[in-house]
């Protein structure tokens, strides 16, 4: 029977718009976007250490709540820092466990996002907007900042009695003359007579080379020159050692001020490069002296006590404080815990809070209530402000993420929005949003979580994925394709918080974890995954007390047509065949089912194997016959189905948990004589 | 570097070739690639699992000089053409200390207490003696001039050193003489002298 044949190649993301592109579809489901377009079931999630039968280290812990892949020296060092409750974790290699890191931390409500984890050069900061910053130096952490000046040091006095000396020096004072002939060593005048008076400042220089604000001043120290060419060791006395991350201190010392008639600048002596040290001799000429000591202003103490949001841009690590989101704080540039006095921009009222702080190529988004700014150079050797666009509601802070060539991806309440940049490049920005054609799947999201949700972008899959809560307690998943630029679903994958390895990889903290609403189950799913090509949905444990890991049934995967109406919506036409475009894949059984004018009923299935139907079985693991049977490689064919499926618009859908790559479709329709009835009353 | 699944065969999948050749070549680079100083001492041995201060292996030899052989000199006379008989070459002794070492470190030591007989040092005459340790023929430590009437001596150079045989050997050397010594005077010597090895993993 002569029939038409309409193909549909490429294949599209879901759009469920209407009128539907026929080359979308209207669900695709646990699926994903292969390099040449092809849509294939090869998906899974496994636990993170694999070579462990059981869970562990995470069995029976409650949900991960925050989840960053920080690696050093190019990918060499890897932590994987995560957070169960209230403390820190990081992996471990050899042996597979956990290094407890911090404990006692404030644990996240479950509408809390959890930790922000900012890389700055070679440390970590990490900050949760309740708890003190924190730097991670890869061994270490330690409070971030300086949460104190350094003490004024005592000065000794100066022994100024001509020699020979009979007796010892008086109580607290020095007597270490420099004697001529050297007229460029030692503090003070070389003139007869001539009256001398110093005093001394300090400041902390952190192991991330940040320098604390200076002391208050010290004592003076003061002395009349006893004979020409008479110069003194000083003596520095409870020179304030730092907190932990303290590594040096720095000395700063006035000139002469009886020479100048005026206390002055203070210049820089000598660094003590070490934090134990107490006591310093100063032997230093005022001539010597060139570099003037930073002001006051130059360093303060730590501005944010509990920033919640931060980026690094223009060499500065940005932050902004739960107690303040309107103010920005950035740190003097290229270092990552010193802040200057006037290191701030201030956001208008206008716009709302600061809820999310977002770096992509050379601008700074700041994503508030009402409003999206950039920070741009205010041209006087700061920042401003710009507002560039009307604001998208309330955004889930940990979905702000760059994809390359495409832009920044945002979750609001109300869909997906991709922030680009002009194509001048300048910060310029538009604002869309992209989450149109998936809009079923948005409604679904709980409001009320949205905060909870996550994202992250793998150059390895192509695929930027985004889960939030749904349907009242489950997890959903939507997940942009930048190879044919569509979108799919995910679902029954338990993604909490979620990260990026710099192979690419997708690793994520369980969202429930071991917790059942009562209690921590030992046996249960819980810690972290990654989601890779095992053909699993992650693992069942089996056995009682000596229990162990299988893997459970594969994902279930399903892809369902845009309707077709073949151009002409009013004629009734038959749907007789299916011819699947898909790559041989094995003895994978797949069952096609076709529906009607808008219906969700599906008719009976009809099965067929992806074998390629003209040629011989291609050999499949388990019944390949080892030293006989040859490796093989798929090869794409049509797989005719033969339906029957009578309406104005028809679909077809399958649902597998086989082994599918199938890269487009076509429809045999026969009739298109009877048109439709005329409505009903 | 962590790696997981890129393709996992099961029951009735495709015998796939690149995919399953992509699945082992990485499942063979997660067990031997990529490490390195950085990331080895927390994929590998650890110092807690090796006791403090131990080593893999250690060797002495005793050695000393054959004390009545070393010559001296009449004024401007050689005694002979060769350069180590007289007596400001550099002459080896007999004992060499041979031992079997692992890849590592190689601590080499040598200690002896040497002694001048004729000794006085003035404006014109300014004896010394002198030692060097060589480990398989090159010169590892040299213990510079020792001047006066006798006194230790002690060598020691770390080397890095590589598994199989190797062979420490001293030599030492005298000043020459400063005229009035005759041929049959003996310069001095040294004895109680050890040749050690110590092979450490570090």
């Amino acid at each position: 029977m002569n029939h038409s044949v309409i193909p549909i190649q490429p294949l599209k993301g879901v759009d469920v718009r209407y009128p539907q592109d026929p080359q979308a579809a209207a669900d695709i489901i646990n699926m994903c976007v292969e390099a040449d377009g092809s849509l294939s079931t090869r998906i899974g999630y496994e636990r993170f250490f694999g070579a462990n039968t059981t869970y562990a280290p995470w069995n029976a812990k409650d949900r991960v709540t925050s989840v960053f892949v920080w690696e050093r020296k190019g990918g060499r060092q890897s932590y994987v820092l995560h957070t169960i409750e209230d403390t820190l974790y990081y992996t471990k290699g050899n042996p597979a466990d956990v290094v407890e890191l911090v404990s006692g931390l404030t644990e996240p409500s479950r509408q809390d996002p959890g930790m922000t984890y900012i890389p700055f050069g070679d440390v970590l900061v990490i900050l949760n907007g309740y708890d003190e910053p924190l730097i991670f130096d890869g061994v270490n952490v330690r409070r971030m900042g300086w949460r104190q000046s350094p003490g004024a040091p005592d000065v000794w006095d100066v022994d100024d009695s001509a020699p020979p000396w009979a007796d010892s020096a008086a109580a607290g004072t020095t007597r270490v003359a420099v004697l001529p002939p050297y007229p460029d060593i030692g503090v003070g005048s070389g003139t007869a007579d001539d009256l001398n008076r110093f005093k001394y400042k300090v400041s902390f220089i952190s192991d991330t080379g940040a320098e604390s604000p200076l002391s208050a001043q010290s004592n003076d120290v003061a002395w009349q020159t006893v004979a020409a060419g008479y110069r003194y060791y000083l003596l520095l006395d409870g020179v304030a050692t730092g907190p932990e991350g303290t590594a040096a201190r720095v000395v700063y010392r006035t000139q002469n001020i009886e020479a100048n008639l005026s206390e002055g600048e203070y210049y820089r002596v000598a660094t003590i490069p070490n934090n134990t040290d107490t006591s310093y001799w100063d032997i230093t000429n005022d001539i010597e002296l060139a570099s003037v000591a930073p002001s006051d202003a130059d360093s303060i103490l730590l501005p944010v006590q509990h920033p919640f949001t931060g980026a690094v841009f223009q060499g500065s690590l940005w932050l902004v404080d739960k107690a303040n989101p309107y103010r920005l704080w950035y740190t003097v540039a290229g270092t990552v815990e010193q802040f200057a006095a006037s290191n701030y921009v201030d956001a208008n009222a206008v716009g709302g809070a600061v809820q999310a702080l977002v770096p992509y190529r050379q601008i700074l988004y700041a994503i508030r209530d009402n409003a999206i700014d950039v920070v741009v150079p205010d041209g006087v050797g700061g920042f401003t402000l710009k507002p560039v666009s009307h604001g998208i509601g309330k955004v889930a802070p940990k979905t702000c993420t760059a994809v390359p060539g495409v832009g920044v991806f945002v979750l609001s309440a109300t869909g997906v929005y991709i922030l680009q940049m002009n194509p001048e490049g300048s910060e310029l920005v538009t604002v869309q949003r992209a989450s149109d054609a998936i809009r079923k799947t948005i409604r679904r999201m709980d409001p009320g979580k949205l905060r909870t949700a996550h994202a992250a972008y793998s150059p390895k899959w192509q695929e930027w994925h985004c889960y939030f809560d749904a349907d009242v307690g489950e997890r959903v998943g939507v997940v942009f394709s930048t190879v044919n630029g569509g979108w799919s679903i995910r679902e029954d994958f338990p993604v909490g918080p979620l990260c990026c390895t710099l192979d690419g990889d997708l690793v994520f903290g369980h969202y429930t974890g071991a917790f059942d609403g009562l209690v921590l189950q030992p046996r249960a799913a819980s810690g972290l995954f990654v989601i890779t090509r095992r053909r699993c949905a992650g693992h069942v444990a089996v056995g009682l007390d000596q229990w162990y890991l299988e893997d459970a049934d594969p994902p279930e995967s399903t892809y369902t047509s845009a309707w077709h109406d073949v151009g002409d919506p009013i004629t009734v036409k038959q749907l007789r065949y299916v011819y699947l475009l898909c790559k041989s894949s094995g003895s994978q059984l797949l069952t096609i089912r076709t529906g009607i004018d808008g219906s969700y009923v599906l008719s009976d299935g009809v099965d067929h194997s992806t074998q390629p139907p003209e040629h011989g079985l291609q050999p499949v693991w388990d019944t390949a016959t080892f030293g006989t049977d040859t490796w093989d490689e798929p090869f794409p064919g049509e797989v005719r189905f033969d339906v029957k499926a009578t309406g104005r618009r028809v679909r077809f859908s399958f649902t597998t948990q086989a082994d599918i790559e199938f890269m487009g479709y076509a429809l045999g329709f026969t009739g298109g004589v009877t048109k439709v009835f005329k409505g009903q009353s | 570097m962590r790696l997981w699944t890129t393709y996992q065969p099961k029951t009735d999948i495709l015998l796939d070739a690149e995919l399953t050749s992509e699945e082992l070549l990485r499942s063979a680079a997660a067990i031997n690639g990529n490490l390195s100083r950085e990331n080895l001492p927390e994929e590998s041995i650890g110092d807690d699992e090796v006791v403090e201060a131990a080593f893999h292996d250690y060797g002495v030899t005793e050695v000393t000089t054959d004390g009545d052989d070393i010559p001296t000199l009449a004024v401007n006379e050689p005694v002979g053409p060769t350069y180590s008989t007289f007596a400001g070459g550099w002459r080896e002794a007999d004992a060499t200390h041979t031992f079997t070492a692992r890849e590592g470190m190689c601590l080499c030591t040598f200690h002896a207490f040497w002694w001048k007989d004729k000794y006085y040092d003035n404006d014109s005459y300014v004896s010394y003696i002198a030692f060097r340790l060589l480990l398989d023929g090159c010169v590892v430590a040299r213990s510079g001039r020792l001047h006066g009437p006798n006194g230790n001596v002690f060598v020691e150079a770390p080397v890095p050193i590589d598994g199989g045989s190797h062979e420490l050997k001293v030599q030492y050397r005298m000043s020459s003489s400063d005229g009035t010594e005759t041929t049959t005077h003996r310069k001095g010597g040294w004895f109680s002298g050890q040749l050690v090895h110590i092979n450490r993993r570090r």
